[in-house]
């Protein structure tokens, strides 16, 4: 059966992109413009992953990685960050609320397919 | 006439005046919003071409063709969006949209425009350029550095950042002193973006430079963690004339985080004469565990200084329960002055963990 992956970003180009992407690569697709929207779907569709913005508004990319990693439900989700924010310290909060990868914009799509696919087989395993 | 009836006159044309500053501002607003509405409708059909078109792992020559054919009023319509998706991909999906824009003619058009007498027209075909990436292109952005503009020579800053030439990192740290300066703010988050590959050029501007220069190079160097630069910094932090450029080589040390870094941090920590210059590697030192900063740290402690004792009590608080010992025993005894800021650092640490927070209390140097 075709993972799922939930993707969450404000950004309508980049939503856009990697949901076509995604599906393309055979994946089950969601999407989210904002925080409440990405945890509402997350609770909903227990997607495999998620990669999550983390400027968003009315909720960060790291509150909802944050809330997931709490709820029993979404506490195995695989959490990818995508973000422009590159100081080392904002990587590091990033690993801090659970990340399993941080891609920095702007990125390379195809790049971002490896990624997804490198932590869906290692947790497969 | 009367006075009463000029006050009259003179309001009647106050309000006559601002009617029509209040119809022009309406008219302007509601042509913006037909132009943006105008965009929108032209470039949502096509934004599904852009996407496939940056999606694809070969070259979508379907998508490609018929975006090059657009006819000229729509493309312009859409221009500024395609160059905008260039901030946010790269890649091959980057690489398609600047086929894309080179293709329609928008890149040696932003060429031209570099040399427009209108600065407005400048700035924006710089953006535009920066937004590419393209080496090629650093010559004209440090030419552009010089601009009369100030606005325009902020885009060429910025534009050399998102370049990320090693080469451009002496012409943007010229640019913060001089008759045409650009802000430190901007050059330091170019030169960051630059990376580990300006270590060297910071490294010996931080002994050559302005003071600005050397402070920014010391800021910048610890930004992007330049292990490379750790000599060039200790010799800062050291012996730099400037108390403010000592102490930005001692945050930027502390941030480098290397054995050495911290060696250094202790000695400055002790035996710089400028208290806010040991305040700033006492907190540098929060950030790092063992033996001597802890004991460096008690020293400081019991420091004559208010602002070093205060400093050093909230850096212990970062140390674990090895600094929480050495709190908890100066706490313990209220003869001495380190009592007071050790128990106050107990309490703001106990209360921080009540409401699950970090710290946030720093020291302005």
């Amino acid at each position: 059966m075709a993972a799922t992956v939930l993707v969450a970003d404000d950004d309508p180009d980049i939503r856009d992109l990697l949901e076509f992407k995604l599906t393309h690569c055979g994946y089950k697709v969601h999407v989210a413009e904002d925080g409440p929207s990405a945890l509402a779907a997350a609770l909903e569709y227990k997607p495999d992953l998620a990669v999550l913005d983390i400027m968003m508004p009315v909720m960060s990319g790291l509150d909802v990685a944050r809330t997931l990693r709490e709820n029993h439900e979404t506490a195995a989700m695989s959490i990818l960050m995508l973000t422009a924010r590159a100081q080392e310290s904002d990587v590091a909060r990033g690993f801090g609320v659970g990340a399993d990868d941080y891609v920095l914009k702007p990125f390379s799509p195809r790049e971002l397919i490896s990624r997804i696919e490198a932590i869906l087989t290692r947790v497969a395993r | 006439m009367s006075f009463a009836a000029h006050s009259v006159i003179a309001l009647y044309a106050v309000a006559i005046v601002v009617m029509l500053l209040v119809i022009l501002m309406a008219v302007a607003r509601s042509v913006r919003l037909r132009r943006r509405t105008r965009t929108e409708r032209i470039a949502a059909p096509l934004r599904p071409m852009l996407i496939r078109l940056m999606a694809a792992d070969e070259i979508d020559e379907d998508a490609l063709e018929t975006l090059v054919r657009l006819p000229d009023s729509e493309w312009h319509a859409i221009e500024p969006r395609v160059f905008a998706l260039l901030d946010k991909v790269r890649g091959r999906a980057a690489e398609a949209i600047d086929g894309l824009l080179r293709s329609r003619g928008a890149v040696a058009r932003s060429l031209d425009e570099t040399t427009s007498r209108g600065a407005v027209k400048r700035a924006n075909a710089i953006v535009r350029l920066a937004s590419l990436r393209r080496r090629e292109y650093a010559g004209i952005f440090e030419r552009m550095l010089q601009d009369a503009d100030k606005d325009v020579r902020r885009a060429a800053a910025v534009g050399l950042g998102k370049v990320g030439r090693p080469e451009s990192v002496a012409p943007l740290l010229g640019c913060v002193t001089g008759r045409r300066t650009v802000s430190p703010l901007v050059i330091g988050d170019a030169l960051a973006r630059i990376g580990p590959g300006a270590a060297e050029t910071l490294a010996v501007m931080l002994k050559s430079g302005t003071l600005l220069q050397r402070k920014l190079a010391a800021e910048v160097l610890g930004r992007v963690g330049a292990t490379s630069a750790e000599t060039a910094l200790a010799g800062a932090a050291r012996t730099d004339p400037a108390e403010k450029v000592r102490a930005t080589a001692v945050e930027a040390l502390g941030k480098v985080g290397t054995w050495d870094a911290v060696d250094t941090l202790l000695d400055v920590a002790v035996a710089d004469p400028a208290v806010p210059v040991r305040c700033a590697a006492i907190m540098a030192l929060a950030e790092h565990s063992g033996t001597g900063v802890v004991a460096t740290l008690e020293r400081a402690l019991g420091d004559n200084d208010y602002d070093i004792a205060h400093v050093a009590a909230y850096a212990l608080t970062q140390l674990g329960l090895a600094g929480r010992d050495v709190l908890e025993r100066a706490a313990a005894r209220p003869e001495l002055s380190a009592a007071g800021h050790a128990t106050e650092a107990l309490a703001a640490a106990d209360l921080d963990e009540q409401l699950g927070r970090r710290a946030t209390r720093r020291v302005l140097v």
